[in-house]
């Protein structure tokens, strides 16, 4: 509701209505662009310029739809722009030696619950996981478990097929639950 | 680990890393709007001066084009170039199409959710033709690239156009011929990269006869339309060519195509004579620097008639059947004999490490089966910190343990030893396909000593029945082929439950197709336009007969065009869905008392 209120008072040109939506939004669009860029002030600018494309195509936003979705789909978008210009996209060769042992156990197609159980991870290993991803990829971590997209809703957002999303998701999951696993223990 | 874990990690950590409290966009956002408002006037006066540069800019590019036109119209060469002008895509003036009805209800099954049953392996049987061609006589070995070309070239009736060496990281896929037609479409796999599973490139070569323009797979085919400000002329050897990057695809929920060069698709189309070529390459995202404009020109430029064949080594990562695995490993591995449908054995690989094998099924690797000698598994370690439901299960009277988990990617897995060996069958839920615990315990039951492969070449008409048998339909055939048609192929819909039947004309170029299904799916008359429908009797049943086609116009809609070479008939008969489509040069010269005669004539 407090959303749907914010709206209309852009819509009417009262800048105080942003203010409401940037107090909401601010972190969790940051932190969702740390996630994709690596660089707290990078992530800082795109949610910054994304709050201002806000107000810029506050009259293409439909009311009737929930305000997130559309408003991280500008940030995920934004900053998937970025991570192209950047061609910041780590390869297994790139990481450190105890990540890129891990990265390749990772990308083992199949699990090993019995090996699983004597894995000892830590939460660093996540992120790193989620950094050896290609930046789309990433992103799509971040859309499915950070903003709780649906596939269907990512798939429109990231403007790819569903197919093209579950299958990135597929081998995304693959590596995260087999470290949410082992961290686990 | 599910979602919500996934999540809280994840929020836990980017608030360690940023604390929300330390995040304060408001008084930069503000500055910036407020910065914003006073640049829009200078914006403005930079906008029309940029206009100004605009309409100068268009009027210049006019002059220059009437100046070439000129040249073109009036010179002696102008005027051959200009008589020459050849034109392959099918261009539309604009970067969307309306997609029709009909063509959009195939597009929403996918989320859906289902039980795939089990089909018997099926081993082609080798047609007299394929056995006479030396060195193909065994099924298997027909399955060579060497065998398939050298009956794709007898069918056909002349020489195809190949590679001169097939290069070594490359994977033949499939050669598919259509006679009526007269095209080979040869499928390789290329670019490989194990991110996980494996990632590649796909590459089709389509060679035919003929004005490609007038093909009907580029004459009404909405996504190989090309908008046309995208083709580039090109040339390869001699020979006059089109180059586009980018294709038309659907956004989910949208009923329009959109073009795109997200997906980095490439098409390179030429003729000589009177035979055309195309290639189509989808590259591997997850790579840098695979083939693009001038690398693709360049291997079509060196393709020849006669390759040379070489005896390639065995690839322990991709072994095309389970005697190479069997080779590789010294394992007497064991193969289902029971599969989910549309899953066939996709290829084999060795760990030499672990000496093991794993023989991994379907198109997007959803069911693998590890073998490997060694000490019965422990069943005993818990896995319930794993999310995994598990119980002891029996197969075949041995103990064997069973684990699933219901997360947003569902998997299951099944842990046995038999006789020395110990297997794993994992399997991974993609896009709602779902086999129980009975089913996985079925196929781990069913696996044998057997020499299954992959298959490069369309379906045989005695698989049909093991179709019919899962998919519980009892399909209608024709006793007798009608004259003029033979059977080229047959799939199972599962979504719908239908088995489609497909004949092609062997007097003029045209497609029947059969589809008989246990389901409503796949029967909507009404995204037909009214007019268009007609009620005909089939026996004493009510039917429905429709003449004509959406087409792509050039404006990117879809239109119905009553002239255009298909008709169809639908109908209900024994518990069936009926329909019956009869497309191509033959749809324009058949009736529909031979449509009528075609559904009738079905027992």
């Amino acid at each position: 509701m407090e959303d749907r209120i914010a709206i209309t008072r852009i819509k009417q040109g009262d800048l105080n209505g942003l203010e409401t939506l940037v107090d909401q939004y601010q972190a969790r669009a940051v932190h969702a662009v740390y996630l994709i860029l690596y660089d707290r002030a990078l992530a800082e600018d795109v949610a910054q310029s994304a709050f201002v494309k806000v107000v810029e195509r506050i009259h293409q936003f439909d009311e009737e739809h929930p305000f997130a979705p559309w408003f991280f789909r500008i940030v995920v978008n934004d900053a998937l722009k970025i991570a192209a210009s950047q061609k910041r996209n780590l390869s297994l060769d790139d990481l450190d030696e105890p990540t890129a042992q891990l990265a390749e156990w990772l990308t083992d197609p199949g699990l090993k619950p019995e090996q699983l159980l004597e894995q000892k991870q830590t939460r660093e290993n996540i992120l790193n996981a989620i950094r050896s991803l290609p930046p789309e990829q990433r992103a799509v971590i971040v859309m499915r478990y950070y903003l709780e997209m649906s596939e269907a809703d990512m798939s429109t957002k990231m403007e790819r097929p569903l197919s093209t999303i579950k299958w990135w998701l597929r081998d995304a999951r693959k590596r995260l639950y087999n470290l949410m696993n082992s961290q686990g223990r | 680990m599910n979602k919500k874990n996934i999540q809280s990690i994840l929020k836990d950590e980017m608030e360690k890393e940023i604390p929300s409290s330390q995040v304060r966009l408001w008084p930069a956002v503000k500055a910036s709007l407020v910065a914003g408002k006073k640049k829009s006037n200078k914006q403005e006066e930079k906008k029309n001066t940029t206009k100004l540069r605009r309409i100068l800019r268009a009027a210049f590019a006019i002059l220059i084009t009437i100046v070439l036109l000129t040249l073109a119209f009036v010179t002696p060469q102008g005027r051959a170039w200009a008589q020459e002008v050849v034109r392959f895509f099918m261009r539309i003036n604009s970067t969307t199409i309306q997609l029709s009805d009909e063509q959009l209800k195939w597009m929403n099954a996918i989320d859906e959710k289902i039980d795939l049953p089990l089909v018997p392996v099926f081993i082609p049987t080798v047609s007299p033709e394929m056995a006479a061609i030396s060195g193909c006589e065994t099924p298997q070995k027909s399955q060579a690239y060497r065998c398939q070309v050298a009956l794709a070239e007898s069918k056909l009736g002349f020489d195809l156009k190949e590679l001169p060496e097939k290069p070594n990281d490359w994977e033949f896929k499939s050669l598919y011929v259509n006679t009526d037609l007269k095209i080979a479409v040869m499928s390789y796999d290329l670019d490989f990269k194990d991110i996980g599973f494996n990632s590649y490139s796909s590459l089709r070569f389509t060679q035919g006869v003929g004005d490609f323009s007038n093909t009907s797979w580029n004459e009404n085919n909405p996504w190989g339309a090309v908008p046309a400000d995208k083709v580039e002329s090109v040339f390869v050897g001699a020979y006059k060519g089109e180059y586009v990057k980018g294709r038309f695809g659907l956004r989910p929920g949208n009923n329009v195509l959109t073009w795109s060069e997200e997906f980095k698709d490439q098409r390179l189309v030429w003729s000589e004579g009177m035979r055309w070529y195309l290639i189509e390459f989808s590259p591997n995202l997850n790579i840098t620097g695979t083939m693009g404009k001038d690398q693709l020109i360049h291997l079509v430029e060196s393709l020849v008639s006669s390759p040379i064949e070489k005896n390639e080594p065995l690839n322990p990562d991709r072994m095309l059947s389970i005697s190479e695995a069997e080779k590789i490993s010294g394992l007497d591995l064991k193969a289902p004999t029971l599969l989910p449908m549309d899953m066939d054995f996709s290829y084999a690989r060795y760990f030499p490490d672990e000496q093991q094998v794993r023989l991994i099924y379907g198109s997007n690797e959803d069911l693998i089966i590890r073998e490997w000698k060694g000490d019965p598994i422990n069943f005993k370690k818990p896995l319930g910190a794993y999310e995994f439901t598990c119980e002891t299960v029996n197969t075949s009277g041995d103990d064997a343990y069973y684990c699933s988990r219901e997360t947003a990617t569902p998997s299951s897995f099944l842990w046995w030893h038999k006789d020395g060996l110990n297997y794993q069958m994992y399997y991974d839920q993609l896009l709602g396909w779902q086999i129980d615990k009975e089913k996985m315990i079925s196929i781990a039951e069913s696996m044998q000593d057997m020499d299954d492969f992959r298959k490069k070449s369309e379906r045989d008409y005695e698989q049909i029945v093991l179709y019919e048998q899962a998919l519980e339909i009892d399909a209608k055939k024709f006793l007798e082929v009608p004259t003029g048609w033979i059977f080229t192929n047959f799939w199972g819909d599962i979504y719908a439950q239908c088995i489609d039947l497909i004949y092609s004309s062997t007097v003029e170029q045209g497609t029947l197709s059969i589809n008989q299904c246990k389901t409503d799916k796949r029967s909507d008359t009404s995204v037909f336009p009214f007019g268009s429908i007609q009620r005909v009797k089939v026996e004493n049943t009510k039917g429905y007969y429709i003449v004509g086609d959406f087409i792509t116009t050039e404006d990117g809609k879809q239109v119905w065009d009553p002239t255009a070479p298909r008709k169809q008939l639908y109908w209900q008969e024994d518990g069936l869905w009926m329909h019956l489509s009869l497309s191509g040069d033959k749809a324009l010269v058949s009736s529909k008392d031979e449509l009528v005669l075609y559904a009738e004539i079905l027992k």
